[in-house]
Parts: C-alpha cells; sequence; structure tokens
C-alpha cells in the first residue's frame, strides 16, 4: 500500500468510528484538519510531497492501530527501565504511547503549568487551541491532528525562569504495530525561560512504531526556550517528528536534536520569527548505521528585523545508511539586519552510505547577512592511519574520529549537564555499548521510580 | 652477535604502480643505531612508511620482520604492538580528539594486545607526567586536540613524548630534524638518547648530518634509487656532508 493510500485509510477509520475521541479544548482544531484532509490527501496523490515519496511509502508500509478512543496506556514504566548513570534531576512527564502521564505535577515551581490536554482548565482553551492550530497541507500532518486524543500543554508563566528542565520521556509498548500521535504546546510567556528535553525511547523494540510527535512552541517577547531531544528507539520505529515555532521580540530559541537510535527519522523544523531582536540556533546529529534513514528538514522564516540565527547539522553516515538534509532560510522583505548561517557537515564512512543535502537561501531583503555552507566528506584516512600507528585499532580510530567530528554539535549545548550526558551517549553508540535501556544515559527509570515514591 | 631485531630483504614497494623501494637490505640488532641518508627522492620516507604499514603504498616484494615476527602480515596498530614506532615527519592534526583521550587510547590498546588489564587513570596521569618530561613537553598540550595548532617543534617533541609513553622496540624516526630551531633539535634529540637501551634500536632518517651530532649512529646507510647503495660507520655522514651526494650518484649512476 502506498502512503497515499494509508491516508485515505486512515481517514476512513476515523469517519467509520465517529471521529477520535480528541480533548475539548482542540475539537475545533481537529474538526478543522480532518474536514482539510481529503483534499490534502488528493493533492499528495498527485503531488507527492518533497522528494521522499517512496520513504512515506516505506514509513506508512506497517497496517498501524490507532488509539482512537483515547485509551490510556498504564505500561509499566518503572519495571523496564534501568539506568546506571546518575539522573538528570528534572521534571518528570511521561509519554506512555499516547497516554499523558505527568508524575511531577505536585512538584512543579512557580510559573510552571503543565497540564493534559483533557483535564486542560477552560481558562486556557483558547490559548491551547490558537497552538495547536494546523496550518500546514501534509496530509500526514493533519492526520495527526485528526488523532489528537491527549497532549502536553505547557505554561511558562511572564517572568519565572525554570532552572530544573522538564524531562517528557516518550515511551513505546505495544505488541501490535501502532501509531502514536503525540502533541506537546509550549508557551513561554514575556520574559520567561525553560529547559524541556525529549527522550524516545521502545520497550518493545521488535514492534512497529509510527512516532508522530508534534511540538508548538510560542516564544513570546524576551522569553528562551532550549529544547533537547535524544532519539533511541528501534530499528522498527519510523519517527515524524514536527517542531513548529513562532518567535517574538527578543526570544531566544535553542533547539539541539540527536539521533542516535531508531529506524526512520524525520525531523521538520518550521521557525517563524515575527518578533525583532530575536535569537535563534538549530542544531542536530545523527549517527546512522544499517539502513538507518535520517532526514533534517529546516524552514527558517526571518520576519523580524535584527535578528540572529545559527544551523549546525551534522550527520555520520555508516553501512547503508542515508542521510539527508534540507534547510531553508526565508527573509523576507523588510526583515533588516539579518544575520543567519546554516551549516551542513557529513561524513560517509563507508562506500554504501548516502547523504543528500539541500541548503538554500531566499532573501527578499536588502540588508542582510547571510551564509549556507554544505560539505560531505569521507574519514580522514592521514589520521586514521597516525592513531593506528600508536597502536589503536582501526574500529576504535574510526570511532573517535566520529565522535570528535560530533563534538561541535554537543558542545554547543549551554546546559551542562546534558551536554556531558549526550557526549557520554554518542560514545556509547558509537561503540555499540547502547541501544538498550540498560545503558542509556537518559536516566528514566531512576527519575520515575523516584517521582513515585 | 646478539639477535636480529629487525632484518629487511629485498623489499620492494611503490606507490601508484610506480615501483620506489628497488629491493632493501636492511638488518639492525638491539642497542643500534642506524642512519639512512639520501638526496630527495631517494625512497627514505617510502621505507618507513612501507615498514610502519602506511596504505598508501604497495609492497611487490620481499620480507620485513621485527623480532622474527612477519611484519608486512600486520595491520598498523599490531605492528605497533609488537613494538615498531615511526616518529612522523608531518605529524598529523587531529582536531577534536585530546592527546589525554588518545593517549589513553593507544596505551589501553597495546595492554589489551599483551593481555593486560587497562591502566588506572591515577596510574596512567602519573606515566603521562613522567614521560613528559623526557622532552619537556607542556602539560597544557594534554588537553588540547592531538597536534592541533602546535608549533613544529611541538610537534616534534610530542612525537618522542609518544615514543617515550609506548616503549618501542624499534623507532624509526623519519625526518624528526626537519623544521626545527637548533634549541628544540637538542631536546628532541636529547630525549631519543634518554629513551635508548640495550634492548632498543633506532633508525634515524635524515638528510643532514646535523642531527647526527646529537643522536650518534653506528651505522649509517646511503639510500638512492630505492636502494641502499653504500653502508659505513658514522664518518660515513661526515663524508656526505663534506662532498654531498654527488660522488655517490656518480658511482652509481655510472656503474649502468
Amino acid at each position: 500500500m502506498t502512503a497515499a493510500e494509508s491516508f485515505g485509510q486512515y481517514l476512513e477509520i476515523v469517519r467509520a468510528h465517529g471521529g477520535s475521541k480528541c480533548p475539548k479544548a482542540v475539537e475545533g482544531v481537529v474538526r478543522e484538519a480532518t474536514e482539510r484532509l481529503p483534499r490534502a490527501i488528493e493533492a499528495y496523490r498527485h503531488d507527492p510531497e518533497d522528494l521522499d515519496s517512496c520513504r512515506a511509502d516505506r514509513i506508512y508500509a506497517p497496517d498501524y492501530a490507532v488509539n482512537l478512543d483515547g485509551v490510556t496506556m498504564n505500561a509499566d514504566v518503572a519495571a523496564s527501565f534501568h539506568c546506571g548513570v546518575p539522573q538528570l534531576n528534572s521534571l518528570l512527564c511521561v509519554y506512555v504511547n499516547d497516554s499523558v502521564h505527568i508524575p511531577c505535577a505536585g512538584k512543579l515551581p512557580a510559573g510552571l503549568e503543565i497540564y493534559p490536554l483533557r483535564e486542560l482548565p477552560e481558562e486556557y482553551h483558547a490559548d491551547a487551541a490558537a497552538l495547536a492550530k494546523n496550518t500546514s497541507d501534509s496530509p500526514a500532518g493533519l492526520i495527526d491532528t485528526m488523532l489528537m486524543t491527549d497532549g502536553f500543554y505547557i505554561r511558562v508563566a511572564a517572568g519565572a525562569v525554570i532552572d530544573k528542565p522538564l524531562q517528557i520521556v516518550n515511551i513505546f509498548n505495544s505488541t501490535m504495530p501502532l501509531y502514536t500521535s503525540r502533541h506537546i504546546l509550549v508557551h513561554a510567556l514575556e520574559n520567561s525561560q525553560v529547559k524541556i528535553l525529549l527522550c524516545d525511547h521502545s520497550q518493545t523494540p521488535q514492534t512497529a512504531h509510527l512516532n508522530a510527535e508534534t511540538v508548538r512552541v510560542v516564544a513570546d517577547n524576551g522569553s528562551k526556550v532550549e529544547l533537547y531531544d535524544i532519539e533511541e528507539s528501534s530499528p522498527a520505529t519510523s519517527r515524524r517528528w514536527l517542531l513548529e515555532a513562532t518567535q517574538h521580540d527578543s526570544s531566544n530559541l535553542t533547539v539541539c536534536t540527536a539521533f542516535l537510535r531508531g529506524g526512520i527519522t524525520r525531523n521538520e523544523y518550521r521557525i517563524n520569527v515575527v518578533g525583532d531582536g530575536a535569537d535563534t540556533s538549530l542544531s542536530g546529529l545523527a549517527i546512522c548505521t544499517g539502513s538507518q534513514i535520517a532526514d533534517n528538514r529546516v524552514t527558517l522564516v526571518h520576519r523580524g528585523r535584527h535578528c540572529r540565527s545559527r544551523q549546525l547539522f551534522k550527520n555520520a553516515m555508516f553501512d547503508e545508511s542515508t542521510g539527508a538534509f534540507g534547510g531553508k532560510i526565508i527573509v523576507e522583505e523588510g526583515a533588516e539586519a539579518t544575520d543567519a548561517v546554516q551549516t551542513n557537515r557529513n561524513m560517509l564512512a563507508s562506500p554504501s552510505a548516502r547523504m543528500l543535502t539541500a541548503p538554500q537561501l531566499e532573501i527578499y531583503c536588502d540588508d542582510v547577512k547571510c551564509g549556507h555552507g554544505a560539505t560531505t566528506g569521507q574519514l580522514d584516512e592521514r589520521a586514521l592511519f597516525y592513531m593506528q600507528s600508536r597502536g589503536i585499532p582501526r574500529h576504535e580510530a574510526t570511532m573517535m574520529l566520529t565522535q570528535a567530528f560530533m563534538s561541535d554539535v554537543v558542545d554547543n549545548i549551554s546546559f551542562e549537564v546534558l551536554r556531558q550526558r549526550l557526549h557520554v551517549l554518542v560514545e556509547k553508540r558509537l561503540n555499540g555499548t547502547s541501544g538498550s535501556c540498560d545503558t542509556c544515559a537518559a536516566a528514566c527509570r531512576t527519575n520515575i521510580s523516584k517521582e513515585e515514591q | 652477535m646478539s639477535e636480529e631485531l629487525l632484518k629487511v630483504s629485498n623489499l620492494r614497494a611503490g606507490i601508484d604502480g610506480k615501483e620506489i623501494l628497488r629491493g632493501i637490505d636492511l638488518t639492525i640488532r638491539p642497542g643500534e643505531v642506524h642512519a639512512i641518508m639520501g638526496p630527495n627522492g631517494s625512497g627514505k620516507s617510502t621505507l618507513s612508511g612501507v615498514l610502519a604499514g602506511d596504505p598508501r603504498f604497495t609492497v611487490t616484494g620481499g620480507s620485513a620482520t621485527l623480532g622474527g615476527k612477519d611484519l608486512l602480515a600486520l595491520s598498523p596498530e599490531d605492528r605497533s604492538h609488537e613494538g615498531l614506532f615511526l616518529s612522523f615527519q608531518y605529524p598529523v592534526e587531529i582536531p577534536g580528539v585530546t592527546m589525554v583521550n588518545f593517549m589513553r587510547a593507544a596505551v589501553n590498546a597495546k595492554r589489551k594486545y599483551l593481555g593486560q588489564e587497562p591502566m588506572s587513570a591515577a596510574e596512567f596521569l602519573k606515566m603521562m607526567r613522567q614521560k613528559r618530561a623526557v622532552v619537556d613537553l607542556d602539560n597544557k598540550l594534554a588537553s588540547r586536540s592531538v597536534n592541533e595548532g602546535f608549533s613544529g617543534g611541538e610537534k616534534k617533541r610530542n612525537e618522542i613524548f609518544q615514543m617515550a609513553v609506548l616503549e618501542p622496540r624499534l623507532s624509526i624516526l623519519d625526518e624528526t630534524d626537519s623544521g626545527l630551531d637548533i634549541d628544540a633539535l637538542r631536546i628532541v634529540a636529547g630525549g631519543v638518547n634518554k629513551l635508548k637501551t640495550d634492548n632498543n634500536a633506532t633508525i634515524v632518517i635524515t638528510h643532514y648530518q646535523r642531527l647526527l651530532d646529537y643522536i650518534k649512529p653506528d651505522f649509517v646507510h646511503i639510500l638512492y634509487k630505492g636502494k641502499i647503495v653504500y653502508s659505513g660507520g658514522p664518518e660515513l655522514a661526515l663524508e656526505l656532508e663534506e662532498k654531498g651526494y654527488d660522488w655517490i650518484k656518480q658511482q652509481v649512476d655510472g656503474e649502468k
């Protein structure tokens, strides 16, 4: 079955069911997305989006079940997570499949509110609906919205500085193929600051999983939002991740994603800088082995004046893996004194690995400073020989060079505990000692069991 | 006579199908220092590269053994573990890999090869400190990336420092004097002399006699057109310094 056929089928299933059980706050958003879906599917049939219709076909090939009634999953999270690494000491939230759990609810610092969309106080409904609104014509994205049975609503009060990171652990646990539609809505009000860490895990690594996660952020004037994402799922996982963010005056958005393990992953970043004097930093690293695919797509639109943006995406590709980067910076008319740089660097460590890259700039304003660059190379043979001549085995030398290659992405992370941990995670990924929860450094279990005590 | 440490017989090798070494014979015993001299393009660096296992070169004939082991059958890392060390003419910069991690990986790989436990962090740091003293290497370089931003002299001192750490049986110093001022040369040569024992041996590859004032060779060989055309004692180096290579060239080319 092609992706287009799958899209049609999800629509039919939902119609036959009389709609999905969506939270009251976003009823209008879900209805509107469902109504627009048939036309979007039709358009897709004629003109499959992007360059990867066959990849979409691969993502949608398994016969995934969907949780239309929003049945809560209470997987015994603590039972299967082991983590021997010092913990992050975070405020913990958990997504088990598409069920929202907020173990940290009773311990939130002043200024931070987190609700499941289903239990959202009436006063925030309009805000949540505005955040959740799906304006894209992507049928896949519209289906995600149609299937929204719950989600996180995170609100950081004006002026609140939340020091403790908020961690949302995404756990997959299912014996049958499952499509989970996850939604995280973040509103950082004026001059607030928040750090959010997302991580993906699979407790049933053999089961096919379509992990569709949508993160929508509004950063009000002067706010600072840091968003980190670590994917350590399974080769049976296909992930579609979307970050859609709107930045107002002098806001600061930092995003870093790390693809360490999974099957196919496609991360899309749509950043809309509407305010003046805003700062945006997007970075990502992907280490791919086997037949993994890692794909990062960025659309960064500069509308405000005096804004600065930096992008740094790096891929290390082994075996038959494929990497892709599509980056587009659009500088709109009037976005004066924009300073934007986009960098994509890739390393192919095997003759059968592939990298597709398309950095693009569209500039409609004269007074701007924009740069972009993409390079794809191989491991440095001279460095490898030098290391070997000192007795370091070739595979270990390769690992060290790859780690070194990735180090500047990790070093970009200002959040120190996470930076150190990510260095360790990258090293473990490269020497093959991670890939199970036993050795993962995300500290889910220790956190979860602590929170529950 | 003690046993042979390195035995090279009729070694032939080239690059991209072009033959550079045309039958090298060389025997080195423990405790000896051999200098290999020769004009540019004679194959000096090829010889050191081939012995260390540089993948750019292809061996087309002959043999080389280290302590009786077939050197040419070993990977570069195993040659190192067996006690071969090459001090590079142009040490490679490795951005993002710190000297400490680099040396720890090297030391522990060798220990693993020899069936030993990895060194403890305290032991390792202590050893690094001791070995740095051999060539007076700045402590600050340890936390820097390998050779990145090192001066010419620091790079060469770093090579000898690595040699001190790895304690090879046979060291090949490939043009270690190139790019060194007289003070750095003295420190580097002093380091090499400190590391000399009755059980190890050194091959010094150089253009000039200058380095041999500091590292005294027992034997001097002249490499020309891929062959050792002349061997002698230390006095041969002085003769070369005085007369240049022309007389050798004439002698060899004239024989044809």
